[in-house]
């Protein structure tokens, strides 16, 4: 289920502990949602600022996009959203807005997630506006632009609009606070000269006792007309193979060449816009004087180009011109090209929604991000125009995180010591050493016959070796990306707080099982992923919960298709010894934190009838070790599952190795006639969080 | 200039330049017709007296200048918007001493000279409507001094209109009003039309012209219309 924004972004704390060889003690929260903690960072050139942590949940998905757009609003406190967007910019540098219908995942393909909140359609009133808060974050964007040099304007046209920024920033000309270099900070045109600064010290003299909101409403009222405004231009050639730009605006589409407009086509004049590979055709209605209608035809420089024209055209035209968006008809047939439609509210619905907002004017302070650091003691400082969205995987972190814009320290503030990872580049795995003896040990424990143990040995060594060979993955892979997303598991196990190094050896199948249990994980799905290169690294076969597994084995098979990353191909060529460990394969059991899975219901590939259960729990200094045995009847057998946990807690200088070497000795002594089948060790360190 | 249009139409200040007397003979014309000179000077009185008197203008009136027998026709010399001054270069050769450069000097304005050699630009070829540039492409005006005529008016889309059997584009058209152009009937005039029609909402109203017309003089070509409201 989706969350409303109202929710509190984390669930509640966790009562109970399952986890071994910590450090310390933690308590996890209970969610079974997959989190994803968001970062945003304002970028507008110089308006550059905080970092404040948002963080998002959500069971599915293709919501992100949509939801992420929606706690970017919510956090700006901003009701008109329909106006603005996010935008990124994809492989060529090129700026794309998300769609909200599809998944983020599908539609930015860098391993940065970056977004930009900015204005989409600009409002050509925007006195029309409801809100104050709306009309300054269009401002912002408008000084961005100016400042950019994508809004050009004269000489006492950037003069004035500066001095309706100073106006509504500083308030009142004040001589004693304001010398002439108070407004250094600020940047007024692309290039900026003492003459354009003086004529706007002199304006804002001028504009003594208008409030902020009405020095936002001047400056809408003067950059609204000019030519530029709300145009959004694209790069083409026209029929002739000349250079021109495209200019697609509320009111229609605009020919420029070099800089003169020499051509227009307002809406009502045109009947349908199309494409073709690279070219994008307008059907022009025929004139007074004129029988036909005529095509127009322009050449874009790749097809993307010409799709993104055509979206950006569809978009504005439903929104500036149609009542409601039309819902697209249903064909039979299969339909070619494209059948995307826009999406969201035209303007006319968001004026009428508009309308009924009915709020006292929210509090937000307008200050420039230069001055944030002196103004984090007060309000929301609403800088905050283009953020910049990076999608890092940040841990759960425990204890609540209400709702972002009430409590800001909150919002700011990493709890560093409960997040074990900070994000996909940024995971550290600790301690993985460690277990390549772990999986020896238990190798050399196992009740097997030597040829089956020599080749097990050997298919380990050949999983070493191929991983070994094959070349490292300095960066996330394309798989670690998918995977951090999907919701299957990461609905389970992604909401403790652990990084979970799972691994385990896989017996022949036997009827009886004692899987050592230990602890349970965060953020299964990535740390599953990087397991899977440790492991492989380490030797080691998974053993993973039924689920999980499966979910791994349609992700690496679904990966070697695409041969794009390099953990499919460990996964593949490993996959005769994993599908019997790890597989769609009803004899692997669950053994990942019990208690947790318990939560999400059975782990179990199937029920089975369960006639006893007993529970034994016993404690030492440092130790406590709960036994869980089941005995259920699963098609005509019997089966025993034992389940040990065992917790140790104590500083990092436990050894780990003989603290897990111990434990197994133990189990294997008090159950001579059993075997271990798992072994799942889980660590849960503290990681410096690692500061962008 | 409290905004970008407050006031569109309306104006505080025009400048006109006194008729010399080697009009009658040296002045530019497409036709061959007689002038009479008296008649000039009586035209240029009523002229300059209803903008005074009539529409409350400050006038300020330029000297006549015998050796530019066009200068009359100041409009050429000079496009104004707002405060800023765009001293144009006519296609005339004759004609490019007609320097009004002073007298907008003189009452304020940011002057912004054409200095690029390739450009030409007659006043004559420009119609402001109050939110964009209209520059006529005829043969006193080329593609460069409408680039160079964007450059300085950077707030306002210029678009270019072909001019075709006519000396300007204001030769048969101009603002009757807000958003709206009084357009000729004449072939030249119907032809550009095509052009405005493909712009939307711009009403369009026959009118006929006059004795200036003689010299291809429109009632536009006598007058340099400026608003000198300081709201700035």
């Amino acid at each position: 289920m989706l969350l409303s924004s109202n929710q509190p972004l984390i669930p509640q704390v966790c009562h109970t502990l399952t986890l071994t060889l910590t450090t310390s003690a933690h308590c996890l929260p209970v969610s079974n949602r997959p989190i994803m903690n968001w970062r945003f960072r304002a970028t507008l050139q110089e308006y550059f600022t905080y970092q404040p942590k948002i963080t998002l949940l959500s069971s599915f998905t293709h919501h992100y996009s949509q939801y992420l757009f929606f706690q970017v609003c919510d956090h700006l406190n901003l009701l008109e959203k329909d106006y603005f967007g996010l935008s990124f910019k994809d492989n060529t540098e090129q700026s794309c807005w998300l769609d909200p219908t599809k998944d983020i995942k599908r539609q930015i393909r860098n391993s940065q997630w970056q977004f930009v909140f900015s204005v989409k359609f600009y409002p050509p009133d925007p006195s029309q506006l409801t809100e104050d808060i709306t009309r300054y974050l269009l401002c912002l964007q408008l000084r961005q632009d100016i400042a950019s040099g994508r809004l050009p304007c004269s000489f006492v046209t950037h003069a004035l609009l500066g001095s309706y920024t100073l106006q509504a920033e500083l308030g009142d000309h004040d001589p004693e606070e304001h010398r002439l270099d108070y407004i250094s900070d600020f940047q007024f045109a692309p290039n900026q000269t003492k003459e354009l600064e003086e004529k706007v010290v002199e304006l804002h003299k001028s504009h003594r006792g208008m409030t902020p909101a009405q020095a936002d409403t001047q400056f809408l009222e003067n950059a609204k007309k000019l030519s530029m405004y709300g145009v959004d231009l694209h790069h083409a050639k026209d029929s002739e193979g000349v250079d021109i730009m495209l200019g697609v605006c509320a009111n229609g589409l605009l020919i420029y060449k070099d800089r003169l407009r020499i051509n227009r086509f307002a809406w009502p004049k045109i009947l349908k816009i199309s494409y073709k590979r690279s070219n994008f055709y307008i059907k022009i209605r025929p004139g007074e004087a004129e029988q036909f209608e005529s095509t127009v035809g322009f050449k874009l420089p790749n097809h993307r180009a010409a799709k993104r024209v055509w979206k950006v055209c569809v978009e504005h035209h439903t929104f500036f011109r149609l009542v409601s968006t039309e819902q697209p008809t249903k064909t039979k047939f299969l339909t070619l090209g494209s059948k995307f439609r826009y999406s969201g509210r035209t303007q006319a619905q968001t004026r009428q929604a508009s309308s009924l907002i009915d709020r006292p004017t929210p509090y937000f302070q307008r200050t420039s991000s230069k001055r944030i650091s002196r103004s984090l003691d007060g309000g929301i400082a609403l800088h905050l125009l283009c953020l910049c969205v990076t999608g890092t995987l940040g841990l759960v972190s425990n204890g609540s995180m209400s709702s972002a814009l009430l409590n800001e320290t909150s919002l700011y503030e990493i709890p560093v010591h409960r997040l074990s990872l900070c994000g996909c580049s940024k995971l550290r795995v600790q301690g993985e050493n460690i277990y390549v003896r772990h999986s020896n040990l238990m190798l050399e424990d196992l009740d097997k016959t030597q040829e089956d143990v020599l080749k097990h040995q050997a298919s380990i060594s050949e999983l070493k070796r191929s991983f070994m060979e094959a070349t490292p993955e300095p960066r996330p892979s394309q798989w670690d990306k998918r995977l951090t997303g999907s919701p299957a598991t990461s609905l389970r196990l992604q909401a403790h707080g652990v990084r979970v190094l799972v691994l385990g050896i896989r017996t022949p199948p036997q009827t009886l099982r004692m899987p050592l249990s230990l602890c349970s994980a965060e953020k299964l799905v990535y740390s599953g992923c990087f397991l899977l290169h440790g492991s492989f690294k380490c030797g080691c076969v998974l053993s993973l919960s039924c689920s999980l597994a499966r979910y791994f084995f349609k992700r690496a098979l679904k990966c070697s298709e695409t041969k794009s990353c390099q953990a499919a191909h460990n996964f593949d060529m490993a996959s005769p010894t994993l599908t019997k460990t790890v597989g769609i394969n009803a004899e692997s059991r669950s053994c990942v934190a019990v208690r947790v899975l318990r939560l999400d219901g059975n782990g179990d590939g199937e029920p089975g009838v369960l006639m006893t259960a007993q529970t034994i729990t016993s404690e030492s200094l440092c130790t406590t070790t709960t036994t869980h045995i089941t005995k259920t009847l699963k098609g005509g057998l019997s089966e025993t599952r034992i389940e040990k946990r065992i917790v140790i807690t104590g500083d990092s200088d436990i050894d780990h190795d003989q603290a897990l070497a111990q434990a197994i000795k133990e189990a294997k002594e008090q159950h001579p006639d059993m075997s271990v089948t798992r072994v799942v060790v889980h660590k849960e360190t503290e990681l410096a969080e690692d500061e962008d | 200039m409290a905004g970008l249009m407050s006031g569109f139409g309306c104006f505080t200040h025009a400048v006109v330049r006194a008729v010399p007397q080697s009009l009658a003979r040296d002045a530019l014309r497409s036709g061959g017709l007689e002038v009479d000179l008296l008649k000039v000077q009586e035209e240029y009185e009523e002229y300059v007296s209803v903008l005074k008197h009539r529409l409350g203008l400050e006038v300020l009136e330029l000297p006549a200048d015998e050796a530019l027998p066009d200068c009359v026709f100041v409009e050429d010399a000079a496009v104004v918007c707002g405060d800023t001054a765009l001293v144009s270069r006519p296609g005339a050769q004759s004609r490019r001493r007609e320097a009004v450069k002073a007298a907008l000097t003189e009452l304020g304005l940011n002057i912004v000279e054409m200095t690029d050699e390739s450009a030409t630009l007659d006043g004559g070829d420009v119609l402001f409507t109050g939110r964009e540039f209209f520059v006529g492409l005829s043969k006193r005006t080329n593609q460069r001094g409408a680039e160079i005529l964007a450059d300085a008016f950077k707030d306002y889309a210029v678009s270019t209109v072909p001019v075709q059997d006519a000396l300007h584009l204001k030769s048969f058209c101009s603002m009757a009003g807000p958003g709206l152009i009084a357009i000729g009937s004449s072939e030249a005039a119907q032809k550009a039309l095509k052009v405005f029609e493909k712009l939307k909402d711009h009403m369009l109203i026959p009118v006929t012209n006059q004795e200036k017309a003689k010299v291809d003089g429109g009632l536009t070509c006598c007058s340099v219309l400026i608003n000198m409201k300081k709201n700035i």
